[in-house]
């Protein structure tokens, strides 16, 4: 009878142990993906950066990325160039910044697979420039980790990105970013 | 004396045909110019992650001044492989940190294994120094093609 109890006990410890854990994680990668897209009246341009690293605690739904601006691969190595260089000048910015988190926390069910709809607010540095930024996004729950997903519009002139009036047509004055970040990787 | 005159003309209408013509071949030329090739690139240094890990984390700015943008062969151990929607990443480097040499690997090589623990040597572009306390130290390579180890 003592031994059953015993068992019972230890059993129920386990689980909670279990449990505790499943739920309090933070899960990260080093190889997340963002990209972003102007369209302009004269030229479309597309950037990727997959070299993105981003940081989720589960627990309380804080979120960070972090961006090497000279990771983002152009089509053409003068556009890389000028976007090095002259725009977002990464010899004196060398990083993007985000850090915030996801407001609707409690609404995610981080132990149940699915798509679930997310509200993610912070602050976002570009170029030496820090703004609030709020957008919606997915995260989808899976089994291997946490995929972020969000789509917002980046305003170059709000982080002090100046374009040449001779390429005006060609960039334009807000892009999109996209982000398509895998976090498989568990942090102990 | 109105022939060579004209003469005169029209050898500096050449001249200034060439030019256009010559400098709008070198803009369009320039426009569309692709980023170089690694695969036919001589790397500007050869050496193992172990050394290249500790020249950043020495002096992250000195060496970042030395390695950036250039074209690098570096040789390790496999410590990571993830294979996701984007492609391949490789992550060479010791047990004893978390710091590693990461790199994304040229899409067309994604279909090659690469197996954890092996020796691999790479050839990329040094891309930048992403450092943190609780990640650890990473050195980033873009566009990385293996190398044979015969070489």
């Amino acid at each position: 009878m003592k031994n059953k109890y015993l068992l019972q006990c230890v059993l129920v410890l386990l689980l909670a142990g279990t449990f505790e854990h499943s739920h309090a994680q933070k899960w990260y990668t080093k190889s997340g993906k963002i990209s972003f897209h102007s369209k302009a009246s004269l030229e479309e341009i597309k950037a990727v950066n997959n070299s993105v690293t981003a940081v989720l605690d589960t627990k309380n739904g804080a979120l960070q990325f972090s961006v090497l601006m000279r990771g983002f691969e152009f089509p053409k190595a003068l556009m890389q160039e000028h976007f090095n260089e002259n725009y977002v000048e990464s010899h004196k910015f060398p990083k993007a910044t985000f850090s915030g988190s996801i407001q609707n926390v409690n609404s995610i069910q981080y132990g149940v697979a699915g798509v679930y709809p997310a509200t993610v607010k912070g602050n976002l540095s570009i170029h030496g420039i820090t703004q609030p930024i709020e957008t919606e996004g997915k995260l989808q729950v899976s089994g291997s980790g946490v995929k972020l997903i969000a789509e917002f519009p980046v305003t170059l002139a709000t982080y002090k990105i100046s374009i040449p009036t001779l390429v005006a047509n060609k960039i334009a004055e807000t892009v999109s970013v996209i982000v398509d970040c895998d976090l498989n990787n568990m942090l102990n | 004396m109105a022939t060579a005159k004209r003469k005169q003309i029209w050898i500096v209408a050449l001249i200034l045909l060439v030019i256009l013509v010559g400098g709008s071949l070198y803009a369009v030329r320039e426009f569309n110019r692709q980023p170089v090739s690694i695969a036919a690139a001589n790397p500007d240094f050869t050496l193992t992650d172990y050394m290249l890990i500790k020249e950043f984390e020495t002096n992250a700015v000195t060496a970042s001044q030395k390695y950036i943008d250039k074209i690098i062969l570096v040789s390790g151990v496999v410590k990571e492989v993830n294979k996701n929607g984007q492609g391949v990443h490789i992550s060479l480097g010791g047990k004893e940190s978390l710091s590693s040499v990461r790199c994304a690997i040229d899409s067309a090589f994604g279909s090659t294994a690469f197996e954890m623990g092996k020796d691999l040597t790479i050839k990329g572009v040094v891309v930048g120094f992403n450092s943190d306390d609780l990640l650890g130290d990473d050195i980033i390579l873009n566009r990385c093609i293996p190398v044979s180890s015969n070489h």
